[in-house]
């Protein structure tokens, strides 16, 4: 997992490892929990590279959801696969995440958002 | 100027002297006192054995040379016991020989006569220095001993808790295989760990009414468990009016009062259903939840068109709101209710099992008989996990009968 804090913004762009599944899924929470505790209150969740995820992996961005919310930030998602964006789908989950293809049209939304008068 | 004593510790080490000359014996007793040790005088080796057979000691210092057993002879005896003490031999020979003689009996040290008290104090506090360490690691290995005896039988009584637990867990489940009226119900369950986040039923409402429920807890293990049980007790046909309330507004019941304490982002899918068993009529919603897959008798698989019946998962938006669609079922129809686990297990190189697999499998297998067919997607599914389980799986087949009544077709038609 790689974090990139993004420049005047309370925001980062996070690169997901390849799997997100039930062996991980408590290191990769308190990982982005924390990075969300310095200061990170809207996050870019970049998919791409993610090959495997189950419905644990799944409720990692459901924590980060539901933090971003009590912070009143945003989390949107990059670029899923085939496999993950039909997983997220069937749970229903992309009515609560924005899902873009391309990455910079979803740091320039998270960007905006935090400095809406920039 | 004395020397000072070796053995200064709050509690002195015991010896046992073992010299048959009365002098000597007198001598080395009284600079072994000087050095703070409490010590017992023997004037053969047979003495001493019998002696040890009721005392323990630290250290034994003896003689080479003795009428009766040797010192060798004693040491080799001695150190055959169990805890054996220091054994420090004296003798009137420096020959390198003996020397060599003495610690293959088993001595831990050899000091030939006549000494200077120096060297004597000196080899003392050398195995007095080993003693002490002996006895700590002793005393360390005890309480690791006494540690691990503690944590495993912790374990012990944690693995009979999480067995009765999954006992009490697996009573809510419906029989493998009952009747309802003329429709058949069977179902499989496995979990990957003890405790299941997966809980279904299926449960008579009315004379002419089949209730059923699949939650699936994201994870497994104990939380999902305690999440999976609270779920379905709030589901329980004493709890909910399931004759009144409809399958989208006790989703909406469950979602209300779902609980996420320690803020894991813990959520659940689930799958809520009535069915009348004379029209055939039913009625679903989905929290979340894959949807299943409808089998009728001409061996084509119907799909339930999802956006019309499936919220969100539990626990996530509290004011989330659901949906509900209604079919009929035809007449020898087959419903396949599952978990995700039925087809989000990973082949190390076949890859993904996926819900396509699922699909065809299940449209393939279809002239068997229920039974049969629910075995053979079970045992599919097992195998491509390679034998163990790596998520709860859930699988349930409900099936009409072969001529649903005619009234319930006026029913159908009456509720459209």
């Amino acid at each position: 997992m790689k974090f990139h804090p993004l420049p005047k913004s309370h925001a980062s762009l996070i690169t997901l490892p390849n799997e997100m599944v039930m062996a991980q899924t408590p290191t990769h929470r308190a990982a982005l929990l924390k990075h969300m505790e310095s200061g990170a209150t809207s996050l870019v969740l970049d998919l791409t590279d993610v090959r495997y995820m189950d419905s644990s992996g799944l409720s990692v961005l459901v924590s980060v959801y539901k933090r971003s919310r009590e912070l009143c930030g945003e989390v949107v998602l990059v670029s899923p696969s085939d496999g993950v964006r039909a997983l997220i789908e069937l749970t229903r989950l992309h009515q609560i995440f924005d899902i873009y293809e391309d990455r910079q049209a979803a740091i320039r939304y998270i960007t905006a958002r935090e400095n809406p008068d920039a | 100027m004395g020397i000072k004593p070796v053995t200064t510790d709050s509690q002195a080490l015991k010896v046992l002297l073992v010299e048959d000359t009365a002098s000597e014996r007198l001598y080395i007793s009284e600079l072994l006192h000087q050095q703070g040790f409490e010590v017992h005088e023997c004037a053969s080796a047979e003495a001493a054995l019998d002696w040890l057979d009721e005392h323990q000691v630290d250290m034994l210092v003896s003689d080479w040379r003795m009428p009766g057993m040797s010192g060798p002879q004693l040491c080799q005896i001695v150190k055959s016991r169990p805890s054996p003490p220091y054994v420090l031999m004296l003798t009137a020979n420096a020959d390198t020989g003996f020397l060599i003689q003495g610690i293959e009996s088993g001595a831990d040290d050899y000091l030939p006569k006549p000494f200077v008290p120096a060297v004597l104090k000196v080899r003392l506090l050398a195995a007095v220095r080993l003693i002490r360490l002996n006895q700590r690691l002793a005393r360390q290995n005890h309480s690791l001993e006494q540690a691990l005896t503690e944590s495993s039988e912790l374990n012990q009584r944690l693995a009979t808790d999480l067995q009765q637990a999954a006992l009490l867990q697996q009573s809510l489940l419906p029989a493998p295989s009952s009747d309802f009226d003329n429709w058949h119900c069977v179902s499989r369950f496995a979990s990957a760990n003890v405790l299941a986040g997966d809980v279904f039923h299926v449960f008579s409402i009315s004379a002419d009414e089949l209730g059923f429920y699949l939650i699936d807890v994201a994870g497994h293990g104990a939380a999902a468990a305690m999440q999976a049980f609270s779920l379905a007790m709030t589901l329980s046909p004493c709890r909910c009016d399931w004759q009144r309330v409809s399958p989208a507004n006790l989703l909406g019941h469950l979602n209300a009062q779902y609980r996420d304490p320690s803020h894991q982002g813990q959520f659940a899918t689930a799958l809520i259903g009535r069915l009348n068993l004379k029209s055939g009529e039913c009625c679903l919603s989905s929290a979340g939840h894959p949807l299943p897959l409808r089998l009728d008798v001409e061996g084509c698989c119907h799909t339930i068109a999802d956006n019309q019946c499936t919220g969100l998962p539990l626990g996530i938006d509290p004011k989330a709101h659901y949906l509900e669609t209604r079919f009929h079922f035809s007449a020898g129809e087959r419903m396949l209710l599952f978990s995700d686990g039925a087809y989000e297990s990973q082949h190390p190189v076949h890859g993904s099992f996926g819900l396509s697999r699922l699909k065809q499998l299940a449209l393939a297998a279809k002239p068997l008989k229920p039974d049969a067919l629910i075995q053979h997607l079970f045992h599919a599914i097992h195998l491509w996990q390679g034998g163990s389980f790596q998520d709860d799986v859930s699988l349930i087949l409900l099936c009409a009968p072969d001529c649903l009544t005619p009234s319930g077709r006026s029913h159908e038609q009456s509720a459209a």
